[in-house]
């Protein structure tokens, strides 16, 4: 029996049918589909978070100069408080909310008789108290359902004290994942926040970092290396990141895409109205990170930048050498499972290969088929009833901004780097491996007993059922209190975090003497 | 003492406490193979799973209905109905307990009805199903947990024969504490049921093989069979009646209830072992050893245990008990607090600790409950908490105020071992009380010899570890006296005066005869003022130095002249007149920026923009190479200007990046931008701090305003004390040099100089400088006669003793330039041009043409002799105790005439050091025996003599030989005049009288 016959064997008929499509075993040269961003399975075990985990906890709660509050009651903001180790220094007026949780704490009669006096109220308190430029208000399941108004409870706020302030509407039950949040907070950033700032000048070759939240100091390293290059980062999404950058960020010439899931509908909003262009980097790995610098300098196309851009990496590959070569010796011919959100499981790939690790199974929580297939496919996405839920945007070109490339160049360029385009993570896989998508905690068992992975990164979820049946696990969603992992120091980071969880000493202790001898 | 039961705020900032569902979901753990099916959105069970998981390390399995928007419209039902299909068919468990959302609650979901439905249509369906209704905003998750017990009980218990058992029900606690109840009950021999038993499931021994369901917990059976048990026993002093099991079975099955507090501490410990012993059950010897080692533990604790006072938060049976373990060990409990709605909760924890803090006399404290962190933070910091009990979600208050935390509640995100967490028990009890214990223990053993070395060693090199820790000894009394605490102040620890003593000290403010016995206080109390005149003799500068007061300190004060004598004689200074506002009103203070000759603070010619500051920099720097320190003195307060002053200072550095930065203040808001200071990279700092006593301060000061607000009085005083000396101490640990002046103001704060300097030096100052007032017209103490010199000596050697004093300072202008005492700042004036000084020596009368005509003399019969002291001969610029020489003029009151300048015979070198004012005793050559009587008499040749100031003995010496003495900071030809002016009117007022 093949590895999906054997996960899939105990479902009933109706699940098979469902589940099937979802899990494929990569051929090499072949155009494969998969089924993803589907309804979970109820009963399942699903590791998927829900709308507004997405839109709070994933795209808007790292903004440090916002103040986010939680229209609802006390669990969900308790639930996305401080849980995903975005790091942030305070901003320049010496603000960093992401320390704090606001919550309107909704009790029963707020459900019954409606809530939007209270945030109101919490909207006054806020401002007492705290006196941010921007706040936000992220609604949870029963906003939406008892009627409760945040868009005009917003637009009274912006007049009364003369902020910014956005609504969200993400209830946890809109979309099938968090993946619906991240495309509602794309939408308010772009409507709200992005292009309301035409001051001051940003430096040149100014580029905007998208999709990096800055989980453990990741965003960081990267800014170091881009700096270090001599680019002007203006605004980062959205980790370490400020609403005030954001607010300046179309402006910049380029847009680097880190997590293609969660922002890549700013991105392209972004092209369309301001003529931004926007390039799919990965910072994890060392080949990626020099693949992603080298496509940027031929982007702008300086002789200067290109030059430096091989000084850069050529002096940040030979500081990390000895170490990765130490670690890869260590970590060379084992294997690996990756489940994660919806760009890690790709871009981890590439970083594994650095140590001689091959990936056997990899999967998104809640990618969709273009995160898997690459862009190419989304014309032939068929819109269903969960996804029409969620607003498409469209926004017209603003002729009082030009794009940085000329047309002719545009086109050459296209071709050369790659620009708007992501190939997906199917055509990063070897052949053989293992594509699943939605893993739940039954297959993930099903599914470390069949491929035995020496190693699985995943969540805090289904973190312990491998990590109690022996495999080392790496929590790549908040990286289990380390990091940073991009960028070269990152990389080394990863390779020492790896090898201390393969060769601790405890794997060698779990059997017992007597099992032992027995077994000799 | 009030209960604060009032909802401060309708927005929770930082929450402390999570949703009822999660309560739910962990009760149905303590089930054995079973599971959960929460209906609603996907993102409930996942951030649930998510919290358990990191708090318990082990896997944590609840599975969801995964409603969509679809469902929101049409019903969940098909939902519902396929999870419970797919959970029955992939883990076949022996009961599913189905919990709903907010979602489904407010769609109007009815999950009791469908589980039945879906039995109804499965006869032969073996899996129980418990359907609980479980919105989140339902309450918290404590009362999510006992609403999951009540629900099992309900849906499992049967009516059964009665048997000997007991039924246990335990509120959310760790699986290790359950596992410690189990042992107790194990060992009592009687017959009993646990539920929830968390032991094995949420804290699983090692084993490869994942078991899908739950191995352990309390069988089905075993609830099935409650409803027959002799009793039941509830470990709970809150939970609800409506929720609790205990109450259910009394009420269904007529099981009697007994309710105990959780075993937390010796006495809930002993109220269970009787319980056990009543219902005929055994306490086993081990238990009674631990007991004793408790015993044990409590005696050797206590005299750690006065020094904690303890924030406590969590679950209410948990902080309760909390509570009382903290009381019989003689901790504080100050601040204990729960974050859902438990009515009863602030008076039953008060009724526990009030009779307590009234014995001890300790009246800080609070119990509230809904309690956000942001309000747990405000009464921390009223109630003066210095450790802190309760989950991780604490970390942050723990992080921002330097409080340890204690991590005892769910959840633990941050450490290992949530799973682990011991407080039932003697055991249990004995490792709370150590890990309470020790961590008031750390802070000791840490801070103890920084502690000492800031308060018996001179200066401490390093900073202190923790001043918020060190007077919390003081401060745990209380209650009676009155606090000089204030919100808005710094939180700068537990600073209090000992104002009492100092009241006997100093006599009422009846200010004329406490001037006269001033004058008459000849005799000097302090043995260091003789050493200071031995020393004194010896003309080897390196062994004046020490007795001087400077230890020899490097860098940056042997450049400043404020700080270093050596430094004062080589190296000029210049102060920027940038400061323009005030935000305190001193009484003795009035802000000028018009009067362009008076040379003391608070006064400049004019008030200089950052620009023009630099411009003024520049110049100066040009014509004085020896300029090695730019200050900021005025004539307002420095941080009352901090942006002026910020950017002055930075336009400065970019020119000459050697120079050292000084700043005088108030103090006032130095907390607040201490560290800003020590960025701009300033290296010293002039406090004026001018009493250590609030209620003398009040006396001195009229109102200041801070962050906005005006205090005055105590208040003011007090808050300004707080800041000066919270202030004091940043800076010293950011490594700043710090002088810290006192204006002796006779009557009012005589007492007061010495205890600045012990606080001050306590604190890690640098230097002290006690200084007189210099009466000014006009303000409140205008009319108070300066202090003695004799007795200004006096103070400042008392004050040596704890802290060195300099003895050389001049009381400069907000705009003085140069050398110390050589105040070239006239010729930086915008209004005059620069020129060489020989060139302002008056050669020839300085009157334009015309006035000292010849012709008029003859009718001018009544002339006046006037004997002005000056340096430069433009304007008054000199104390009549520096004078070397006179400029004498001869005047009708209109026009005026130089006759002469006249040198002073001051008599033969020797004797008296200081000069006899105290401007330039440190810095000027020793001046002769008895000058100041050869002064006098010269003086006494001229009608009239004008001089900056006055002593006091020399004032009454020239009075007395019919001179008037006649003080102005004026142009010589205007104060010539005037002086003249008032000997006429003498005249004519004589004549005629």
């Amino acid at each position: 029996m093949d590895f999906k016959s054997a996960v899939l064997g105990k479902y009933n008929a109706r699940i098979y049918k469902n589940r099937k499509d979802h899990i494929l075993e990569v051929k090499e040269g072949l155009v494969q589909k998969i089924d993803a961003n589907t309804r979970a399975v109820p009963g399942l075990m699903t590791n998927r978070g829900c709308c507004y985990a997405g839109c709070k906890g994933v795209v808007v709660g790292p903004l440090k100069d916002t103040c986010v509050i939680t229209h609802g009651p006390i669990g969900c903001g308790f639930y996305s408080w401080g849980t995903r180790r975005n790091k942030a220094r305070p901003d320049a007026d010496g603000n960093n909310f992401i320390q704090y949780c606001f919550s309107t704490d909704m009790q029963e009669p707020d459900i019954v008789f409606g809530g939007e006096k209270k945030l109101k109220k919490a909207i006054d308190e806020v401002m007492a108290i705290f006196k941010p430029k921007r706040i936000m208000i992220c609604s949870t399941c029963p906003v939406g359902l008892i009627g409760d108004d945040i868009h005009a409870v917003a637009s009274q706020a912006e007049k009364d004290y003369g902020i910014t302030c956005v609504a969200f509407s993400c209830e946890g039950y809109k979309g099938v994942s968090q993946s619906a949040g991240h495309h509602i907070a794309n939408n308010g950033l772009m409507k709200k926040i992005i292009g309301t700032d035409d001051g001051g000048l940003l430096g040149p070759r100014s580029i905007n970092l998208l999709g990096e939240y800055n989980i453990g100091g990741d965003g960081w390293e990267t800014e170091r290396l881009l700096k270090k290059i001599g680019y002007h980062v203006v605004a980062v999404f959205t980790g370490d990141g400020s609403a005030a950058d954001i607010a300046r960020s179309h402006r910049a010439d380029l847009n680097l895409v880190q997590c293609h899931r969660s922002i890549n509908y700013v991105a392209e909003m972004m092209k369309t109205a301001f003529g931004v262009n926007w390039l799919k980097v990965n910072f994890i790995g060392l080949s990626s990170i020099a693949k992603s610098l080298r496509d940027m300098a031929t982007f702008f196309g300086d002789p200067e930048i290109i030059e430096r851009t091989e000084a850069v990496i050529d002096e940040e590959v030979k500081a990390v050498t000895p170490e990765m070569a130490a670690y890869k010796s260590r970590l060379q011919g084992k294997t690996a499972a990756i489940f994660v959100g919806g760009s890690r499981s790709h871009h981890y790939q590439d970083l594994l290969r650095d140590f001689g690790v091959k990936t056997v199974l990899a999967g998104y929580e809640f990618g969709h088929r273009d995160d898997y297939e690459g862009r190419e496919v989304i014309p032939d996405i068929k819109e269903d009833a969960d996804s029409k839920n969620i607003e498409n945007l469209t926004v017209s070109p603003d002729r009082r901004y030009r794009a940085f490339l000329s047309p002719e160049r545009y086109l050459e360029l296209k071709e050369a780097i790659g620009l708007e385009e992501y190939a997906g993570l199917i055509r990063a896989m070897a052949d053989g491996g293992w594509v699943v998508d939605d893993l739940n905690h039954f297959e993930t068992e099903e599914m470390i007993r069949l491929l035995k992975p020496d190693l699985f990164f995943s969540g805090i979820k289904d973190k312990f059922v491998a990590q109690k049946a022996g495999v080392v696990c790496r929590q790549l969603h908040s990286y289990d209190y380390s990091g940073p992992y991009a960028g070269y120091r990152g990389a080394a980071n990863f390779g020492r975090d790896l090898t201390m969880g393969l060769y601790a000493p405890a794997w060698r202790l779990v059997t017992p003497p007597w099992r032992e001898v027995e077994s000799a | 003492m009030t209960v604060s039961r009032e909802k401060l705020t309708l927005v929770n900032v930082n929450p402390c406490k999570a949703c009822f569902p999660l309560g739910v979901a962990t009760a149905f753990y303590g089930l054995a193979k079973s599971l959960t099916l929460l209906h609603g959105s996907q993102g409930c069970s996942v951030y649930i799973r998510r919290h358990m998981a990191t708090h318990y390390d082990e896997p944590v399995d609840i599975a969801s209905t995964s409603l969509t928007e679809e469902g929101t419209v049409f019903g969940g039902e098909a939902n519902l109905m396929k999870g419970l299909d797919n959970l029955i068919r992939l883990y076949e468990p022996e009961a599913i307990g189905v919990g709903t959302t907010c979602l489904a609650e407010t769609i109007g979901e009815d999950a009791v009805g469908l589980v039945k439905k879906y039995q109804a249509a499965r006869p032969n369906l073996k899996t129980k199903l418990i359907a609980v209704p479980s919105p989140g905003y339902g309450g918290t998750q404590y009362e999510g947990w006992f609403k999951g017990c009540q629900a099992v009980v309900a849906a499992l218990a049967e009516k059964t024969p009665g048997h000997g058992g007991i039924n246990v029900f335990a509120p959310p606690s760790s699986p290790a504490d359950l596992r410690a109840l189990k042992k107790l009950f194990d060992e009592s021999g009687l017959p009993y049921v646990l539920f929830p038993d968390l032991s094995e499931n949420l804290d699983r021994p090692y084993n490869p093989v994942y078991k899908r369901l739950p191995e352990g917990g309390t069988p089905l059976a075993g609830v099935k069979a409650m409803a027959g048990a002799r009793a039941s026993l509830e470990l709970s002093r809150f939970s609800p009646t409506s929720l609790s099991p205990g109450e259910f079975l009394a009420a269904n099955f007529g099981v009697p209830l007994i309710r105990l507090n959780p075993p937390i501490g010796l006495r809930d410990n002993d109220a269970l072992l009787t319980t056990i012993k009543d219902l005929g059950g055994r306490v086993s010897p081990e238990t009674i050893s631990q007991r004793g080692r408790y015993l044990d533990a409590m005696l050797d604790a206590h005299k750690y245990n006065a020094l904690g006072r303890l924030g406590i938060f969590g679950d209410p049976d948990l902080a309760y008990g909390l509570t009382r373990l903290a009381l019989e060990n003689g901790l504080s409990p100050t601040v204990v607090a729960t974050g859902g709605a438990a009515p009863t909760f602030a008076t039953t924890v008060l009724s526990e600790i009030d009779p307590v803090a009234k014995a001890a006399r300790w009246s800080k404290l609070a119990a509230v409950d809904e309690a956000d962190f942001d309000l747990i933070e405000r009464l921390a910091v009223e109630n003066e908490v210095n450790l802190l009990v309760g989950s991780s979600e604490g970390r942050r208050l723990a992080e921002k105020r330097s409080w340890p935390l204690i991590r005892l509640a769910f959840p633990v995100h941050d450490r290992q071992g949530g799973g682990r967490i011991r407080v039932f028990g003697f055991d249990g009890a004995i490792m709370t009380l150590d890990n309470l214990t020790n961590a008031i223990r750390e802070r000791e053993e840490t801070t103890f010899r920084s502690h000492l070395k800031a308060t018996y060693l001179r200066r401490a090199a390093e900073p202190l570890a923790d001043l918020n820790f060190r007077p919390t000894q003081v401060a745990a009394v209380g209650g009676t006296e009155p606090s000089f605490r204030f919100n808005g102040g710094p939180d700068f620890g537990d600073y209090k005066g000992d104002f009492r003593d100092d009241l006997k000290g100093d006599r009422p403010a009846n200010l004329k005869s406490d001037f006269k016995d001033d004058a008459k206080a000849t005799p000097v109390r302090s043995l260091s003022y003789n050493s200071c005149r031995q020393a004194k003799k010896d003309p080897d500068p390196a062994t004046l130095r020490p007795a001087y007061g400077l230890p020899s300190l490097p860098g940056p004060p042997e450049a400043h002249p404020c700080f270093s004598l050596t430094a004062a004689r080589s190296f000029a200074r210049l102060h920027l007149p940038v400061a323009r506002d005030c935000n305190l009103s001193c009484g003795y203070c009035r802000r000028d920026c018009d009067c362009p000759n008076e040379s003391r603070p608070g006064v400049a010619s004019a008030l200089l923009t950052p620009d023009a500051a630099l411009a003024r920099f520049l110049i100066v720097k040009d014509k004085l190479p020896n300029l090695t320190v730019v200050g900021v003195a005025g004539p307002g307060e420095s941080l009352a200007n901090f942006a002026a002053v910020a950017e002055t200072f930075q336009l400065i550095k970019r020119y000459d990046p050697k120079i050292s930065f000084c700043l005088s203040t108030n103090g006032l808001s130095l907390p607040r931008y201490v560290r800003d200071i020590k960025d701009l990279g300033v290296q010293s700092l002039s406090i004026t701090i001018n009493a250590i006593d609030p209620l003398v301060g009040a006396k001195i000061y009229g109102s200041l305003t801070y962050l906005g607000r005006t205090y005055a009085g105590v208040e003011g005083a007090s808050l300004l004390l707080a800041n000066q000396l919270g202030g004091l101490k940043m800076a010293v640990d950011l490594g700043l040099l710090v002088k810290v002046n006192t204006v002796i103001l006779p009557g009012l704060n005589l007492g007061q100089a010495v205890k600045v300097a012990q606080e001050a030096a306590a604190l890690g100052a640098t230097v002290g400088n006690v200084m007189r007032h210099i009466p000014v017209p006009n303000t409140p103490f205008g009319d108070l006669p300066q202090v003695s010199q004799v007795k200004l000596r006096a103070i400042s050697w008392e004050s040596q003793a704890y802290l060195p004093q300099i003895r050389h300072c001049q009381q400069c202008r907000a705009d003085a330039v140069g050398l110390l005492g050589e105040d070239l700042s006239y010729l930086f004036r915008p209004e005059l041009r620069l020129r060489p000084k020989e060139e302002l020596e008056p050669t020839a009368p300085l009157a334009p043409d015309g006035l000292a005509d010849p012709r008029k003399a003859p009718d001018f019969p009544a002339l006046v002799k006037v004997a002005v002291v000056s340096n430069s001969g433009v304007i008054v610029d000199r104390h009549f105790g520096q004078a070397t020489r006179f400029f004498v003029y001869e005047t009708d009151g209109e026009s005026l005439r130089l006759i002469a300048n006249q040198k002073v015979d001051l008599g033969p070198l020797g004797g008296h050091g200081g000069g006899f004012c105290g401007l330039k005793d440190a810095l000027a050559e020793p001046k002769p025996e008895g000058f100041i009587v050869r002064l006098v008499a010269a003086a006494a040749t001229c009608d009239a003599v004008v001089a900056t100031r006055f002593g006091q003995s020399p004032l009454d010496k020239l009075t007395a030989r019919g001179v008037t003495a006649f003080a102005s900071y004026d142009a010589v030809d205007q104060a010539v005049l005037a002086a003249a002016k008032v000997v006429l009117d003498q005249r004519s007022l004589a004549k005629s009288g």
